[in-house]
């Protein structure tokens, strides 16, 4: 059995004080308490040990979801799954989609950005996603303008993956040229428009997050996403392709600085 | 304090919104233009979008942004929960929402003229069969299969709303979608087709009798 001492700094006594008594356990570890003692990270300890996050191996719809826990300091075990053994994964989950969340207690929880609100009320504090409606509006109005991009991009995604989904047929002799097009297209005239609404909104939020000072569940959206676009995954997307957009490329800095994620993305995967 | 939801006088993006002003009796303008206006409007908004709210003169716009503002600052806990296991129930069913819509999207706009998006040419003399066979296809897999997703989330949360007992933000948004399809608008995707899901559809009709709601829809049939 290890011993831990855990120590607080929030106002005492509070309501978890007042009940706890000296000198628990939690799970395998004996527990002594300092002086004050703390709701949210003794919620932390018991609650988040065992928490479990399963997605492919790449960034994309989970990546959020592992930003927001690796910013709110919440222990997790990213698990990976290969390609080849989700066929078999799949009739096993709900909406036979990932990623799909593990607590301890072995429920489930689906819809990435369910889960990224999930993460974000739990384990952050009101700073990374407002209650009051005036700043939640601002973020969800982020979030909006995020889903509009993707909308825009995703038909040039998919139609090389899945291109019958937009009625064109299985065997189709134009696919090829085709994404070519949609995506110079793309390149050269929508994404400069979201880049606009994207720095218009940085400068008017001060310049230094999307929404503000502070760093929100939107930026922890839109950094995995335009990261998409310089890291080559997509034929006929140059890797310089945001450089024209400076105040957007800053941003991006910024947020790679940030302590938590400058250290999740020097870790290997 | 003035509210004015501006959109063109469909349901669509912006019923959510109507329906979260109705519910928690929050007077706003309901203002709805033509094609015509909107023509001249579009460059002086922000996005070049609708719907958008103005209150107290100032613009803000994405309609689930504006649903949640409504929901957040008139409505009760319980429309728009603060706690994270009931939020993330509200959220999940939004991105069941999404997802569905993302099944449908192709084959609504393929039938609207906005083919060129997905890579079809502008001529393109097999349209109006692409489009049958792929709303054909919706209907008989996709409808069907959220339908079931629907039918299982009811019963799970105790048969009344989709998140438990109480009305929230997920069903103002799910209502009027599963509404369209319901009233048969869509061409290729018969009416019926909800009703061999009589949990969803006793659900849409629990719905329709919240007093507010029910007195909103006879007003604006």
């Amino acid at each position: 059995m290890t011993s831990v001492i855990l120590r607080c700094t929030s106002v005492f006594p509070c309501a978890t004080s007042r009940s706890a008594r000296k000198n628990e356990f939690y799970g395998d570890k004996q527990v002594f308490w300092s002086g004050r003692q703390r709701c949210e990270s003794l919620r932390r300890t018991t609650t988040s040990m065992a928490l479990k996050l399963t997605y492919f191996p790449i960034e994309a719809a989970a990546e959020k979801v592992r930003l927001a826990l690796v910013m709110t300091d919440t222990p997790f075990e990213d698990v990976r799954v290969p390609f080849p053994e989700w066929p078999a994964l799949k009739p096993t989950t709900k909406y036979g989609q990932m990623p799909f969340l593990t607590l301890d207690d072995g429920t489930e929880m689906f819809q990435s950005f369910a889960l990224l609100k999930y993460v974000a009320k739990m384990y952050g504090d009101d700073s990374l996603y407002p209650q009051d409606p005036k700043k939640l509006y601002e973020v969800e109005e982020t979030l909006g303008l995020s889903d509009d991009l993707a909308r825009a991009w995703s038909p040039c995604l998919y139609v090389s993956f899945d291109h019958t989904q937009f009625g064109h047929p299985a065997d189709w002799p134009g696919k090829d040229d085709t994404i070519k097009e949609l995506r110079e297209k793309f390149i050269e005239e929508k994404l400069p428009q979201y880049m606009k609404f994207l720095s218009d909104k940085i400068e008017a939020s001060g310049s230094q997050f999307l929404c503000g000072e502070n760093v929100t569940i939107a930026d922890l959206v839109l950094l995995p996403q335009l990261r998409m676009f310089i890291l080559g995954f997509a034929d006929h997307v140059p890797t310089d392709c945001l450089e024209k957009y400076p105040v957007v490329t800053s941003w991006m800095s910024r947020m790679m600085e940030v302590p938590q994620i400058k250290e999740w993305y020097a870790k290997p995967k | 304090m003035s509210l004015k939801l501006t959109y063109f006088n469909l349901e669509a993006a912006a019923e959510k919104i109507r329906l979260a002003c109705v519910v928690t009796n929050t007077v706003f303008e309901d203002n709805r233009i033509s094609f015509d206006d909107w023509k001249e409007l579009k460059p002086k908004t922000k996005y070049g979008q609708l719907p958008f709210l103005t209150e107290e003169g100032k613009e803000m716009y994405q309609s689930f942004a504006l649903l949640k503002y409504i929901a957040r600052k008139y409505g009760d806990d319980n429309l728009y929960p603060q706690d994270p296991v009931k939020l993330y129930a509200v959220e999940e069913a939004l991105g069941l929402l999404d997802d569905f819509s993302k099944q449908w999207v192709p084959a609504l706009y393929l039938g609207m003229g906005r083919h060129t998006s997905f890579g079809h040419p502008e001529e393109w003399p097999e349209k109006d069969a692409t489009v049958k066979s792929m709303r054909e296809k919706f209907a008989a897999e996709a409808l069907p299969q959220f339908l079931k997703h629907l039918t299982t989330h009811i019963e799970a949360n105790g048969g009344h709303f989709l998140c438990g007992e109480n009305l929230t933000i997920a069903d103002l948004a799910w209502v009027p979608q599963l509404r369209y399809f319901a009233k048969g608008i869509a061409d290729h995707v018969p009416k019926e087709a909800l009703d061999g899901f009589p949990v969803v559809t006793a659900y849409m009709a629990r719905f329709m009798e919240i007093p507010s709601i029910k007195e909103w829809y006879a007003a604006h049939p």
